[in-house]
């Protein structure tokens, strides 16, 4: 959720809300004799605002589940979740009378202390993270095609490269998927032959012989560049030496502008296209870093959320039964 | 390559000589030379009983004729629908699944099936029924010609795309065939009438109930009918380019699409918008037949006292008050009775006629008569009223759009007297047709709406413009969560997404990899079973029978379709998953599209990209604000500010002929320059208004584009306008050229205008 | 291959609409993503493990339920920590009255309090005796507490009396003056303050005087709160007022003569003079013989002697004596005189306190001079007057006026104590292990 002028609404009526509800709390706080107390009336009404609150914060997993209930649109509940979450926390504290309590009331607070935090940290980190993102990552992708991506990256840098050196000696194994954005179906056994090995001729001929021609150190030189510092980098885990040689944005053009002066002009458009997918590379493992900043504190704050759900009703019964 | 596969490809089976194809008695009367010139076109091939012809979804160039036997035509079973499952549930649950169904938002349940059609149209004589998709042909027909032709088109157009076979024929019994080639095809079906004449007359003899049948509103058409029409209907050709009817001539008559795909386009000023691509058992050319509709306009004598009321197949009552549903009220005339005459639509005019309880004549080219035939533009006066009869441009007698051949073509023509006759005889096609008309009418009144409000010809060709409906992720706030992808999995029951939520960035908007709903949509017209269509608003939608040849995932620029492995579910036997495309059908089910939906973060919308951008780059508009000196304020409503609607981000910006004001208060704007004309001064009527600039004239200059260049014309200014220092009348402008002109001086930077 | 082919053609790298979406794999979504599955993974063992960690605290294992506790309990009830049914024996609805009177016998508040339309609620003891508060005594009740209702009565109960239907502090206004200030005592008694403390010092009949209110009232030894022992004949008044018993009208016992008993009977006090005389004469037949008194000459019989003296000495005891102190018609019936009587307490039982409601602890006083309170002791000169100090008299140092003493308890001791139990069922109950604790 971003917290824009769209919140402003929700800003005042949580406000308005925290307000009524710290009225009706001093009114009971001071008319209640022997302080305020869960197990009255008002704690109880506070008590039941609060764990309704709590129950709706819950069901935001469901809601998403069915993407097209026409009980609102999933925005209006994230911005529920949030702005209630925050009140329920006051409802809760209320309930207790502002005390922490002790055991199974402790602990669910501090449950809901984290809870709390954690959501509030998660909510500046979704203001904060995507534009940094966007900013920082224009190649980005899905998070869970990067290895998918990478390995594209990686073939076709071979390839690249392949253009220049001839076979490279590497053989990635096939990789069956189901491409997105259509690719050419081919029902006839016999075409989808002729189509699979024309392809495997052009890999053939590529393969064969260099087709840009330059002089051999320069291709050597090349050969050992890539496979020894760039390739490396074109996996899932890059090694330490690639990392550290093409960890910036400006690493990595410093790196292939020297390999520019060591080239012939014939290899540069080859080298631009590596430089590029180099950069594409390492915006991904900058992707990766924020996309789990970005997901983590989820880990935190869901299951806690629901273990808190079952304390949250096992304390309400049993203090009712009690 | 290509050219050796279509036109030369070994067909195996025996080849004929030209005397023994003459000696065939279906071809006795083609002419000989037409077999000489293509050798070794024909082959006659025998298959036994139970072997394959042809399979749905491979590529295919040849069609069969046959000579002798029977053919079986199927397709496997299109994956059905997901709303059998959908019924399931019942007893004491029943309520309780309706409840949960609601609150999942589970769309309710279609009365009938959505694409209300019965028949599967297949590159044959006959169509499949849906339900059980068999069907045979036997000798004298002709199968697989629409590829065939097809083939040869694309040929000619150096583009070795293949049509695929729209369904699997087999063999019933042993069956001889002539497997022709498209060229030899070609030759026989436009050099040789009486071929031709005995497709039609089988055409005619078997398909055309199956064909008009499988239309909806045809569905009821009473045997007797048909036979009525078998005689009268025509078939007609058209290759490929040709247009049928153009819009605004005058409709005489109805076509029913066999074979081929129409492009039914408008012209604007401007441009031209693809309405819709009509596949097989499309119908066009109804909407200037149907009855016309007048609007009658009553005006009292005093300002406010204006009443409207249209007339088309229902007499309308006018009147102080009139007592029926449909009426022209009159309240404020007291000579005009509580119901006073009739309006009735007589051919293309309207019958105005006193009724009983009307007292004072009405009054027709000043004279009081008891009944009157109104043309269109005239009026004619009760009481102190006026009354004025205009016609409705749009549903008038003349075609509204036109319609052009993209293939080759084949037509079933219904004259616009049977058409009529039709209708008149069946007040349920009457009615299934007019419904249909007002959809068509209503879309292309919005299309045209859209067409009016922004200036498209310079989006046509940007491919974000030529989107009528972009998936947009905005980038600041969208969190990756992947919620707007999971929805699309919910929604869908095949469980694949329409939506890769990847691709290309502009500006701060990831395009995510979904259905623009084009303005042209290319990936329609390929399709050999016609199961990708436009649905009545924008969405495209893949219906069940799709066989999964790919061809709309290819032809798509985006990568938007993808062709996956479905396994229909709600069979009882495990299936075989089968391929079938998929497209994002934004959701027509719902009430909005359900990634937009889900998004928890408002970073998922749904846009028309020329007016999302033009709203939201506003800054970057034409806006021109009088005082402020360099940066252009964003200013929302300022009436007296022309804002055009350019969306002048990114690349297309640079591509875009501008002016730079290089001195000057406003020093370091950009002017764009406008299709054809672009005109400067100090009114307000100009595209770009300098109000505080003294020494500007009224009407400065204008800058007029045409051919691809740009000429400046001084608009006899009195201060006159200068290129390059010098005082000019008209001149062409090249990049680079100074213009003055009042305070300012501007650099023309070029560019080019589509 | 044979000839020399062209080099391929080396096309520059190309990102486009399609070719972003080519390289995706579209299956991605039926893998689970890995964060998405841990998150759920993780939410489930945290589920479970709350689940099962409710487990114990719904059978009630060991004393794990001492985690639901809301706080820790009074000192008193410390040893029940772990043991929730003793007190929590009906489910919902908090702790009953009964789970309270196994061990403790209080009288229920008095009044019912005004509840739904159909019924009354008795006040239940953990409405205003709250647990769970840490070590607290949990029979200080708060104030707070009573003035809940008592601060405007008539909105909790019915019948309610004018003078308290509004109580919210201990100070004039805000809290009824004592009932019995004011009041008439009613005993037929003829007791005057005024005399046995006179203002100037004097020796009557070999007594000093004045007479320290101690003298008279003295501190019940039994009495924790240090209440008064009743005034009694025998033990205040007889030392100086024995002569007020003395019949014998003409001196004819002698020496040994005994004061006639303080009984309440008078016929026994009759018997008790006639068997004097008849005992005298039995000792001494010669009595008979001596004139009586002032007279000049004996009587006669020793029978019309005995006849005569026993009926004087009835008749000056009851006519004159009795009256000394008692309102009586002279013929030896007296009112019958309560330890605490008057018209206050008309009807109260005998024993009853001057203060129906509230209890005074005289120990915590002793620092004060009595009269600093009973202000009118020197001068009352009446029986009736009640020198039962007013609330004034307390205001000088308690309520808002001094020191923090203001609580209602102090003085409204709630429960009837008599009905306690005796401390041997009390263990018993504590102690008889799992019985309790069902």
């Amino acid at each position: 959720m971003i917290v824009d002028r769209r919140q402003t609404r929700w800003a005042l009526g949580t406000g308005l809300a925290a307000a009524v509800s710290a009225g009706i709390y001093a009114v009971y706080a001071g008319l209640s004799t022997g302080g305020p107390r869960g197990g009255s009336w008002v704690g109880l009404f506070f008590a039941a605002m609060g764990s309704g609150v709590i129950v709706f914060e819950c069901l935001l997993s469901w809601r998403k589940k069915y993407p097209a209930s026409p009980l609102g649109r999933v925005k209006t509940w994230v911005s529920a979740h949030v702005w209630l979450g925050l009140l329920s926390f006051l409802l809760i504290l209320m309930h207790a009378g502002f005390h922490w309590g002790s055991g199974l009331s402790a602990a669910l607070m501090w449950l809901f202390a984290v809870i709390l935090s954690s959501g509030v940290f998660g909510v500046a980190l979704q203001n904060y993270i995507p534009r940094r993102m966007t900013e920082l990552v224009p190649r980005e992708t899905i998070y869970e095609q990067i290895p998918t991506v990478i390995r594209g990256l990686r073939a076709e840098a071979d390839e690249r490269v392949e253009f220049v050196t001839a076979d490279l000696g590497i053989a990635e194994e096939e990789w069956e998927a189901v491409r997105a954005g259509g690719v050419k179906q081919y029902f006839d056994a016999g075409q989808k032959k002729s189509a699979a090995e024309k392809v495997q001729a052009v890999v053939e001929r590529r393969k064969g012989a260099p087709q840009i021609e330059i002089e051999e150190g320069a291709r050597q030189a090349l050969r050992a560049h890539y496979l020894q510092e760039v390739r490396p980098y074109l996996t899932d885990a890059p090694a330490a030496l690639s990392r550290r040689l093409l960890g910036t944005r400006e690493q990595v053009a410093a790196y292939f502008n020297h390999l520019r002066t060591i080239m012939p002009v014939a290899a540069h458009d080859v080298l631009r296209d590596l430089e590029e997918i180099a950069e594409e590379r390492r915006q991904l493992l900058v992707q990766r870093r924020m996309h789990l900043w970005l997901h983590t504190w989820l880990l935190c704050h869901v299951p806690l959320a629901f273990a808190f759900l079952v304390l949250t009703a096992a304390h309400a019964v049993l203090s009712l039964r009690y | 390559m290509a050219k050796d596969v279509i036109l030369a490809a070994d067909l195996g089976g025996d080849i004929l000589s030209a005397d023994e194809l003459a000696a065939i008695p279906d071809f006795s009367n083609i002419r000989k030379e037409i077999w000489d010139k293509f050798p070794g076109a024909i082959a006659r091939k025998t298959y036994r009983s139970g072997e394959v012809l042809m399979r749905e979804g491979e590529n295919g160039t040849t069609a069969f004729y046959i000579l002798s036997g029977t053919i079986e035509l199927f397709i496997n079973n299109p994956v059905s629908h997901v709303e059998s499952k959908r019924a399931k549930g019942g007893g004491g649950w029943r309520g309780l699944t309706k409840i949960s169904n609601y609150i999942k938002g589970v769309p309710a349940a279609k009365a009938g099936k959505a694409h209300g059609r019965t028949h599967i149209p297949i590159d044959a004589s006959v169509d499949l029924p849906i339900d059980n998709p068999i069907a045979e042909v036997t000798a004298g027909d002709l199968i697989g010609e629409l590829a065939a032709l097809a083939a040869l088109k694309q040929e000619r157009l150096k583009r070795p795309k293949f049509y695929p076979r729209s369904a699997t024929a087999r063999a019933k019994g042993d069956v001889v065939v002539l497997e022709m080639l498209p060229n030899i095809l070609n030759n026989v079906l436009f050099n040789a009438p009486p071929f031709k004449e005995m497709l039609s007359k089988n055409y005619r003899k078997r398909a055309l109930d199956s064909h008009l049948r499988s239309v909806p509103v045809f569905a009821n058409l009473s045997a007797e009918f048909l036979e009525h029409l078998r005689d009268r209907v025509e078939l007609v050709d058209a290759a490929p380019g040709q247009v049928i009817c153009r819009q605004g001539e005058i409709a005489d008559s109805f076509y029913l699409i066999r074979m081929g795909f129409v492009k039914v386009s408008q012209i604007f000023p401007g441009g031209e918008l693809v309405l819709t691509y009509l596949s097989r058992s499309s119908y066009f050319g109804e909407m200037g037949l149907l009855p016309p509709v007048f609007r009658v306009r009553a005006k009292g004598l005093k300002p406010g006292d204006v009443a409207e009321t249209t007339v088309s197949a229902r007499d309308v009552t006018l009147g102080r008050s009139p007592s029926k549903g449909e009426g022209l009220a009159v309240p404020w005339d007291e000579y005009i009775s509580r119901e006073h005459a009739s309006i009735r639509v007589e051919g293309r005019q309207l019958r105005v006629s006193r009724m009983g309880s009307g007292k004072n004549p009405i009054t027709f080219r000043m004279r009081p008569v008891e009944t009157a035939l109104v043309s269109p533009g005239e009026n004619f006066v009760i009481g102190e009223t006026t009354f004025e009869v205009i016609e409705d441009a749009l549903q008038s007698g003349r075609r509204t759009a036109t319609c052009t051949a993209v293939d080759f073509v084949q037509l079933v023509r219904i004259k616009a007297e049977d058409f009529a006759q039709m209708l008149e005889r069946f007040p349920e096609v009457a009615s299934g047709i007019n419904e249909v008309a007002q959809a068509r009418r209503q879309m292309d009144l919005q299309l045209l709406g859209r067409v009016q409000q922004a200036s498209l010809s310079t989006f046509l060709e940007q491919e974000l413009m030529q989107g009528q409906n972009l998936l947009l992720l905005d980038l600041n706030k969208c969190t990756r969560c992947d919620e707007c992808v999971k929805a699309c999995v919910a929604t869908h029951e095949d469980g694949v997404t329409r939506l890769v939520r990847d691709g290309l960035r502009f500006e701060n908007f990831l395009v995510a990899t979904s259905c623009r709903a084009c303005m042209d949509p290319l990936c329609m017209t390929r399709c050999p079973v016609g199961s990708i269509r436009r649905k009545d608003t924008l969405d495209i939608v893949i219906e069940d029978w799709c066989i999964g040849c790919g061809n709309c995932a290819t032809d798509c620029p985006y990568g938007n379709i993808n062709v996956v492995q479905v396994t229909d579910a709600h069979r009882k036997q495990k299936a075989e998953p089968r391929p079938k495309a998929v497209v994002c059908d934004l959701c027509a089910d719902f009430s909005e599209p359900n990634c937009v939906r889900a998004c928890p973060h408002d970073a998922a919308i749904r846009v028309e990209p020329k007016t999302f951008f033009a709203r939201d780059l506003a800054g970057m508009q034409l806006a021109v604000p009088a005082v402020a000196p360099s940066t252009v304020p964003v200013e929302d409503g300022a009436s007296n500010m022309e804002t055009k609607i350019y969306s002048n981000v990114g690349e297309l910006l640079d591509m875009l002929p501008r002016l730079k004001i290089v001195s000057g208060p406003r020093a370091g704007s950009f002017l764009q320059l406008r299709y054809p004309t672009t005109t400067f001064g100090r009114g307000a009527d100009n595209d770009y208004r300098f109000a505080d600039d003294g020494l500007m004239s009224r009407s400065q200059a204008v800058i007029v584009c045409e051919a691809g260049r740009f000429l400046l014309r001084d608009l006899n200014s009195t201060n006159g306008t200068l290129l390059n220092g010098n005082n000019i009348s008209e001149m062409d402008l090249h990049p680079g050229d100074i213009i003055e002109m009042g305070e300012m001086q501007m650099e023309f930077v070029g560019g080019q205008l589509q | 291959m044979g000839k020399e082919e062209k080099p391929l053609e080396y096309q520059r790298r190309l990102r486009d609409t399609k070719g972003v979406a080519q390289r995706l794999d579209l299956d991605y979504l039926k893998r689970p993503a890995l964060l998405a599955l841990l998150r759920k993974r993780l939410t489930w063992v945290l589920v479970a493990a709350a689940a099962l960690a409710c487990v114990p605290l719904v059978m009630g294992v060991g004393g794990s339920r001492r985690a639901l506790s809301s706080g820790p309990l009074s000192q008193a009830h410390e040893l029940f920590e772990k043991r929730c049914e003793a007190c929590h024996t009906a489910a919902f609805g908090g702790v009953p009255d009964q789970a309270c009177q196994q061990c403790h016998d209080g009288a229920a508040h008095p009044a019912r309090v005004r509840g739904t339309r159909h019924a009354d609620i008795q006040k239940r003891c953990a409405d205003c005796h709250t647990e769970h508060r840490g070590r607290v005594r949990l029979a200080a009740v708060p104030d707070a507490r009573c003035t809940e209702c008592h601060a405007d009565l008539a909105a909790h109960a019915k019948e309610v009396p004018q003078r308290s239907a509004k109580v919210t502090a201990f100070r004039p206004g805000a809290h009824p003056d004592m009932a019995a200030v004011g009041g008439v005592d009613t005993r037929p008694l003829k007791l005057n303050h005024a005399v046995h403390m006179p203002v100037q010092a004097k020796t009557i009949r070999g007594m000093k005087l004045p007479m320290q209110c101690a003298d008279c009232h003295v501190a019940a030894r039994e009495s924790t709160a240090g209440a008064m022992q009743p005034v009694t004949f025998e033990l205040h008044c007889k030392s100086c007022h024995a002569r007020e018993l003395e019949f014998d009208v003409y001196h004819v016992l002698g020496a040994d003569a005994s004061p006639a008993p303080h009984a309440k009977d008078a016929q026994a006090i009759r018997e008790f003079i006639a068997a004097a005389y008849r005992q005298a004469l039995t000792r001494e037949p010669g009595l008979a013989r001596r004139p009586l008194g002032k007279e000049l000459a004996a009587v006669g019989s020793a029978g019309a002697w005995l006849e005569r003296v026993t009926h004087d000495s009835q008749a000056y005891l009851f006519g004159r004596k009795c009256g000394y102190c008692h309102e009586t018609p002279g013929d030896g019936t007296v009112g019958k005189v309560n330890h605490v009587s008057g018209r206050y307490a008309e009807g109260a039982v005998e024993g009853a306190r001057w203060l129906a409601r509230g209890e005074f602890a005289h120990r915590p006083h002793r620092s004060v001079e009595c009269e600093s309170c009973h202000a009118q002791a020197r001068a009352s000169t009446k029986t009736q007057d009640v020198l039962i100090p007013g609330m004034k008299a307390c205001t000088e140092c308690h309520g808002e006026s001094g020191t923090q003493l203001d609580r209602c308890a102090t003085c409204h001791l709630y429960h009837n104590r008599s009905l306690e139990k005796a401390p041997a069922r009390r263990s018993r109950l504590v102690f008889n292990g799992k019985g309790a604790a069902q």
